[in-house]
């Protein structure tokens, strides 16, 4: 089992110390927080203050994102500032030393962003060889710019009754640009018809002015003046922030020490007003390592002990190196209990087989490995690590089917060294063995897996689970006398099916499976949850066929084991087919090495998937839970909390 | 009859289904104050985008982009049903029938009303597209004569040809909507039956009665509220869908003395208790709001189960609708001022 033991830890100190406690729980990078539980005599209560560095975080970090800075974090024990207000005082000497200039930027940023929105909307009136202002002093005369949806357009004609006219300057595929003219005394009736038609009217600001062509040229040069004034500051800005970088770091550091700190005192419960209890959890072997950390302060008392069984651990795991990639897969499908059951190792050695198995070119499996390797190095990501492991179980099963690269003949050589007469196992000639040897690792897996659920279900005290359910002793026994009477008395046709063998193997256990929830309940001195007969009948017999069935689909769901090596068998002989309709030995070697990339890419990405499903589908579903929480040192949850 | 597998639709419904908007999107658009900000967050964060990539948050009509999100709708319905070419089947032209009906209702109302040149602004260019005959002409009617020459050559011309005006020159637009909204049910009965068979018939069939019974009991409710109609009267005016609705329970809720009962006797039903589980607060004030949300629960049910083409792009365009009228319900709350309190009681968020 490759979970980590752990020991509780509980932390007793005055108030006054426990900013420089959980300092150093923070510095030991080994301590799981908990959540200290409310005390019904409320003697122990959880503080719910306010962390006032929250705020202050937000102001400098919006204050950073607008210099366009971006702070790294530095070591700021000399920085004198410790407390919400002289951090607060930093930030606003800071924001003074540069009020004006960024209130200016400000400003142009606000102009530029309307100039913007004018020349936008000028560039499709410039058709307008007329004034833009006088038209808007005519005394009889209404008119209205903006833009009026397509969609609308053909609607106008319904309403040419009405004394309006309006011209068109530009279209944008969803709207016309243009404006319209009304009299004075029908002004209300038209623009109540333009509004019902979705007319969008623009008001254009005072400075535009001119006609059409005269506006837009004007706008553009104040706007090119503007943005190079906003670009002349923000470069001031630059070097301003430039010459005050190590303080800007330094703020930027202590604030967000203090923030973790006063966050983490969410954890500690205090005791009248003088005491803290912080409580958590340690690796077993870095407990002593953990109490030493505390040695000199003679007011603080760490104590650990075994995790007791009513608590519930976190989970961490620990696992080899050959296995520890596959981890990836186990907390893909929920971590397993603090007190639980590591599939890990299990999930390494089945993945790896039944993956070489399907995948098996010993060329290929050592091109996957490498890739594996190169990826792992590189990006570091977990699953490069597990095709360089399973790489090579394609490699050595690729060895024994005597497949290198498509090419079947290639090692015979090597088999007739080693003393074979010919190539020992020839897959596309023993299709029918395949596909039996398929079915009995789906008979081997099943049974192990079983074997499995009944050892956590024993360890667990969980009789039910362990000896009446399907995934228990009767189910193991109902399952192997099953297949053994199928395999024995009606393949090998041998004489052992007695009503005995019947009665006791196989319809004893569907009996217990069917009784399981009273039979467990008998077991665990537990009293049976009240349920109808007739209810409990019928789910239960429903049940107890499912289960059979699911043995059965079950056990066939691992033919794909035997199809994907038939079918990485069949695949490579079309390439190899292909490459010899080749015209020229060039272009031979030519599809020979896409058939081949080709055969990776897609049959390796086929056997991944199908094996991950094998393990969460057939193997998983009898005995893993997955209901743990993960181990997190109290430093990486900080950072976590920092970032969200 | 279908030959081949529509399971890509229907999972392209689904799709569609999970890109909609969350309770955590109305959030954030109750918050908004402006319709700028809301166009905004549409063109933003919603599977808007693109409909509305040419659209300035800034100066668009609230109009408009309701009609720029009902346009999206139908044309994310017709993306689907051209997608595996459903769109040759009858029965996918259900839409268009339901537009067009909704159509000829309005425009009768507007002639009633004297104001039949204001019906064209009402008269979506999406709508006119894809209508089965000239909806242009529908427009230019000033008089119900006019508006019948428009539809000569559809079925609904026959069927509301013999309208006669009351006293007033006004005619009947309830009595109108019934027959054609009958004219409706019958059509996509017959629809259904052509198209399709056996589970898919049966399940299809079963959605659109659900829907058409909710209306039902809509409709019965109004004539309730707003008109003194006795049990004979409204019964003119129910659609004829089977009822989950016993039949005994539906004449106690015929003959109730006015809305407050009619609720009260609805809530007894299972539909009712569906809706005062939903909303335990439902009146007759909310029974338009309540229904809407069974609809858009039975409607998801569907969705989630079927694996029927039909029943999911028919479920689909119904939550999608339904969508769209929330955030309609949104920016009129906004445009009025309502508190983002009342105008979240008011959304459909399933």
């Amino acid at each position: 089992m490759a979970i980590e033991k752990l020991e509780t830890v509980n932390i007793l100190c005055y108030r006054e110390n426990i900013d420089d406690v959980l300092e150093r729980c923070y510095n030991s990078e080994c301590f799981h927080i908990e959540q200290p539980e409310k005390n019904e005599n409320n003697a122990l209560v959880v503080p719910n203050e306010e962390n006032p560095y929250i705020a202050l975080s937000e102001r400098l970090n919006a204050f950073y994102s607008k210099m366009g800075y971006d702070p790294r974090e530095v070591d700021c024990e000399d920085f004198e500032a410790n407390d919400p207000e002289s951090i607060g005082r930093c930030i606003e000497e800071l924001g003074d030393e540069i009020r004006n200039i960024k209130d200016r930027i400000d400003e142009l940023n606000e102009e530029i962003t309307l100039r913007r929105q004018v020349e936008a909307q000028l560039k499709h009136l410039d058709g307008i060889d007329a004034d833009y202002q006088k038209l808007f002093m005519c005394d009889n005369v209404r008119v209205r710019f903006g833009r009026l949806p397509i969609s609308s357009y053909y609607k106008l004609s319904y309403h040419e009754h009405e004394p309006f006219i309006f011209n068109i300057y530009d279209d944008d595929g969803e709207y016309y640009w243009g404006m319209y003219f009304t009299t004075k005394e029908n002004k209300d009736l038209v623009d109540g018809t333009f509004r019902s038609l979705y007319f969008e009217r623009i008001h254009l600001p005072d400075f535009v002015q001119g006609t059409g062509k005269d506006a837009a040229a004007k706008n553009s040069e104040e706007l090119a003046v503007a943005t190079t004034e906003r670009d002349k500051l923000e470069k001031e800005l630059h070097a301003f922030v430039e010459s005050r970088e190590e303080y800007l770091d330094k703020l930027y550091s202590k604030l967000r020490k203090l923030d973790i700190a006063f966050e983490l005192r969410r954890y500690a419960g205090y005791y009248n007003e003088k005491y803290v209890a912080i409580s958590g959890y340690v690796p077993k072997k870095k407990s002593k390592a953990f109490k030493e950390l505390f040695s000199d302060l003679d007011t603080v008392s760490v104590m650990t002990a075994p995790v007791d069984e009513h608590s519930t651990p976190p989970t961490l795991l620990k696992n080899n190196k050959f296995a520890e990639p596959f981890s990836m897969f186990v907390e893909m499908y929920g971590l397993p209990s603090g007190k639980g059951y590591d599939p890990t190792m299990l999930v390494a050695v089945t993945y790896t087989l039944l993956f070489g198995l399907m995948f098996a070119d010993l060329g290929q499996g050592l091109v996957i490995s490498i890739a594996g390797m190169l990826i792992w190095k590189l990006t570091k990501n977990k699953l490069g690590a597990i095709l360089a492991r399973v790489g090579i179980a394609s490699a050595v099963f690729g060895f024994i089917f005597g497949s290198v690269f498509g090419f079947e003949e290639l090692l015979n050589p090597v088999f007739y060294a080693m003393g074979f007469e010919e190539k020992p196992f020839e897959v596309m000639h023993s299709i029918n063995t395949v596909l039996y040897g398929a079915i009995a690792i789906g008979i081997f897996f099943i049974i192990m897996t079983i074997i499995v659920n009944i050892c956590i279900g024993l360890k667990q005290k969980d009789y039910e689970r362990a000896l009446f359910s399907n995934n228990g002793l009767a189910g193991l026994v109902f399952f192997v006398a099953v297949v053994g009477a199928l395999v024995g008395g009606i393949l090998l046709k041998l004489d052992f099916i007695t009503p005995a063998y019947i009665i006791c193997l196989i319809v004893i256990p569907a009996l217990l499976m069917f009784f399981r929830e009273p039979l467990g309940a008998i077991l665990a001195h537990k009293r049976l949850e009240k349920v109808s007969l007739g209810d409990y009948i019928a789910s239960n017999f429903f049940e107890v066929f499912e289960f059979a069935l699911s043995f059965a689909t079950n056990t066939l769901s691992f033919v794909r084991v035997g199809g994907f090596i038939l079918s990485h068998a069949g695949m490579m002989s079309v390439v190899m087919l292909l490459a010899e309709s080749a015209g020229s030995e060039a272009a031979r070697m030519v599809v020979i090495v896409i058939g081949n990339i080709f055969v990776i890419g897609m049959e390796g990405l086929i056997v991944g998937i199908q094996s991950l499903r094998l393990e969460f589908y057939e193997i998983f579903s009898r005995f893993y839970d997955g209901d743990g929480y993960p181990f997190v040192p109290v430093n990486m949850r900080s950072e976590l909390a920092t970032k969200k | 009859m279908l030959q081949y597998s529509l399971n890509a639709t229907v999972a392209k419904a689904r799709a569609l289904y999970g890109k909609r908007l969350k309770e955590e999107d109305y959030k954030e658009l109750l918050k908004k104050t402006s319709i700028a900000e809301i166009a905004d967050y549409l063109k933003r964060e919603t599977h808007f985008s693109e409909c509305m990539s040419n659209i300035d948050i800034n100066t668009v009509h609230r109009g408009y982009l309701e009609e720029i999100l009902d346009r999206e709708t139908l044309e994310e319905y017709v993306r689907l049903c051209k997608f595996q070419n459903l769109t040759k089947m009858d029965f996918f032209n259900y839409r268009v029938i339901i537009n067009e009906i909704s159509a000829i209702i309005r425009c009768v109302i507007y002639i009633n009303a004297g104001h039949s040149e204001e019906f064209v602004n009402t008269l979506p260019m999406y709508m006119i597209q894809h209508a089965s005959f000239d909806m242009t002409k529908l427009a230019e009617a000033k008089t119900y004569g006019e508006m019948l020459e428009a539809i000569r050559k559809t079925p609904y011309y026959d069927i509301i040809k013999d309208e006669k005006p009351d006293e007033d020159g006004d005619y009947d637009c309830t009595g109108i909507d019934t027959k054609l909204r009958g004219y409706y049910v019958g059509w996509v009965t017959k629809a259904v039956k052509e198209n399709f068979s056996g589970k898919n018939a049966k399940d299809l069939i079963g959605i659109i009665s659900l829907m058409y019974d909710l209306n039902n009991i809509y409709n019965a409710f109004r004539f309730k509220a707003f008109s003194q109609a006795d049990e004979s009267e409204i019964s003119e005016h129910i659609l004829p869908v089977k009822s989950r609705i016993p039949s005994h329970k539906w004449k106690e809720m015929l003959n109730t003395e006015g809305a407050d009962e009619y609720v009260s006797v609805l809530s007894e039903t299972g539909f009712g208790r569906q809706m005062r589980e939903a909303n335990p607060d439902m009146s007759k004030s909310t029974i338009q709001y309540d229904i809407l949300r069974l609809k858009s629960k039975y409607a998801k049910l569907y969705l989630r189960r079927t694996t029927n083409a039909a029943v999911s792009l028919y479920t689909i365009l119904f939550l999608l609708s339904a969508e769209v009228k929330n955030i309609t319900t949104i920016i009129e709350g906004v445009r009025y001022n309502v508190s983002p309190q009342e105008i979240e009681r008011l959304l459909i968020i399933v």
